[in-house]
């Protein structure tokens, strides 16, 4: 009976770990209000965040912002967006970064600080687990 | 006193950074730790203090930490200082400027440095510091071996564009510089021409570059990259001035599909009163890897030769170098790599190469590295 009660707690918190996990795989990509774009193809956002393209088309400044190093947002993002490891990106940012040939987006780690920079500063664009998204940001896509 | 200031600028950027509307200061930085050992039968070092044959010796100028401090000014102006901290014997990790210049972009494809920058010379010469952005330990010293000039002071126009996912960069150059890397020729230092006066073979030939041009342009994509570059400048040096001196490269790089493949061809030209000091070249190398998972076995064939000068100073060898890159973290590498090198004796001197003394009979040297490199 203890052995059943002790694989049956096993199995719910395996359980909560897996399903937080996939939870955890969802982001949604977000952007300050004022931001007129509905919606942006995997492709132009892979730019912006490789700086690449670095305006919108009404010329404001894409201000692409990054989760935290190693995080799983992080991770879970460069390879649905960018098709690429960390590992990759940066060594994509190595040569260009020092080189002076380009600048890799500004880090903020946490939901809620990306979410408040993002309110605030025209442009902004970064992503974030999609429970946390509320009306103070506007989406634009979910990554699964 | 130059250190104790540092927690200060660091604190003070801090909390510029959190303030808002105040001046954006983005601080990274990158580090590499380099240890070598030579061996061959007459105790030569290889490329004056890159591999010593009687200790691995872990203190070589390979080895250094770098600071980038990136201010954003405003939506078009940066201003950018590189601090690097280099260790060997002749620095022992004194903090030396690597870049300090401001950035004016015009618009988001055309940009104008300003101040003191990095040349695009070669393929990866403006990043060549940093070890985490290539495969090898080193560049292969073959190629880079040929260009002393580190770096100078003028102006860089970068254009860079992306159109359906391919990437032009075109870069113009001009500008001037004194310069003390430089490395004397050790078979010219045992056997000096008239007018030669440096003594010693770990010494760097002092020179002034001035009225600088060059050109640096690449086509590719995420994949594959081709480029081409060129520069011509005065030089000042031995007491003489406005001495020729000229640079040509192609090079192609390739990561596809977990293949890797780094190739570049260069010649050097110089005026014939630099022969005992920068004598004419020509190199290339071309280097093999294929990744599996965070592994990377790679192979670099390399090749330097007499230019048109037909100097018995110039350099001549090949080698072979066989390398692992290892991924230990996100931002981290450990490399290793063995090499055999095969110097000729190019002007009855002695089979010098890139050694500081020449080898014996047909021996080929050995030389033993590894590096862990970081970027943060």
């Amino acid at each position: 009976m203890k052995n059943i009660k002790r694989i049956t707690n096993y199995l719910f918190g395996l359980t909560l770990l897996l399903t937080s996990s996939l939870v955890a795989a969802e982001l949604v990509i977000i952007t300050n209000k004022s931001t007129q774009e509905k919606r942006l193809t995997k492709n132009t956002l892979a730019d912006m965040y490789l700086d690449k393209v670095k305006t919108y088309p009404d010329g404001t400044r894409v201000r692409a912002v990054d989760q935290a190093p190693g995080s799983d947002a992080r991770k879970t993002f460069y390879q649905a967006i960018l098709g690429k490891s960390e590992t990759q990106v940066n060594r994509y940012w190595a040569k260009r970064r020092y080189s002076g040939k380009g600048k890799p987006p500004m880090v903020i780690s946490g939901d809620e600080a990306v979410k408040n920079w993002i309110a605030n500063n025209p442009g902004a664009i970064g992503y974030i687990d999609k429970k946390n998204l509320d009306n103070s940001v506007k989406a634009l896509l979910t990554i699964r | 006193m130059k250190l104790k200031r540092w927690p200060a600028m660091l604190m003070a950027c801090g909390c510029l950074s959190q303030t808002a509307n105040a001046l954006e200061v983005d601080i990274s930085g990158y580090a590499t730790f380099v240890a070598s050992k030579g061996d061959n039968e007459q105790n030569s070092t290889y490329f004056h203090d890159v591999a010593n044959t009687r200790h691995v010796d872990f203190d070589t100028s390979e080895s250094h930490i770098g600071i980038q401090f990136d201010a954003t000014v405003s939506e078009k102006v940066d201003v950018i200082l590189v601090l690097q901290a280099e260790g060997g014997s002749n620095s022992g990790y004194d903090i030396e400027t690597e870049w300090a210049y401001a950035n004016y972009n015009f618009n988001e494809d055309l940009a104008l440095r300003i101040g003191k920058v990095k040349g695009s010379f070669y393929m990866v010469s403006d990043y060549r510091n940093v070890g985490y952005a290539y495969p090898w330990i080193r560049p292969p010293l073959e190629v880079y071996s040929t260009n002393p000039i580190t770096s100078f002071s003028g102006l860089d126009l970068v254009f860079q564009k992306t159109v359906n996912d391919v990437n032009y960069l075109l870069q113009f150059y001009t500008g001037s510089g004194h310069n003390k890397k430089g490395r004397a020729i050790p078979a010219a230092v045992d056997n000096p021409p008239t007018g030669y006066t440096i003594t010693d073979k770990d010494a760097f030939v002092s020179f002034k570059t001035h009225g600088m041009a060059g050109i640096n342009a690449s086509i590719g994509t995420d994949k594959v990259t081709f480029r081409v570059g060129a520069l011509t400048t005065k030089v000042d040096a031995f007491g003489q001035t406005d001495l020729d001196g000229s640079f040509v490269g192609a090079g192609l790089t390739v990561d596809a599909s977990n293949f890797v493949f780094y190739s570049e061809y260069i010649q050097r030209d110089t005026d014939a009163n630099l022969i005992a000091a920068f004598p004419d070249q020509n190199a290339w190398y071309a280097t093999v890897g294929y990744r599996i998972g965070s592994v990377l076995p790679y192979v670099t064939y390399a090749d330097i030769d007499k230019g048109k000068d037909d100097s018995p100073f110039a350099i001549v060898q090949s080698s072979v170098a066989l390398g692992l890159r290892v991924e230990v973290a996100d931002a981290a590498s450990l490399k290793f790599e063995a090499m055999q090198v095969d110097p000729e004796d190019s002007g009855g001197f002695g089979r010098y190469g890139l050694y500081n003394d020449p080898l014996s009979g047909t021996e080929k040297g050995q030389v033993y590295s590894a590096s862990f490199d970081i970027i943060f």
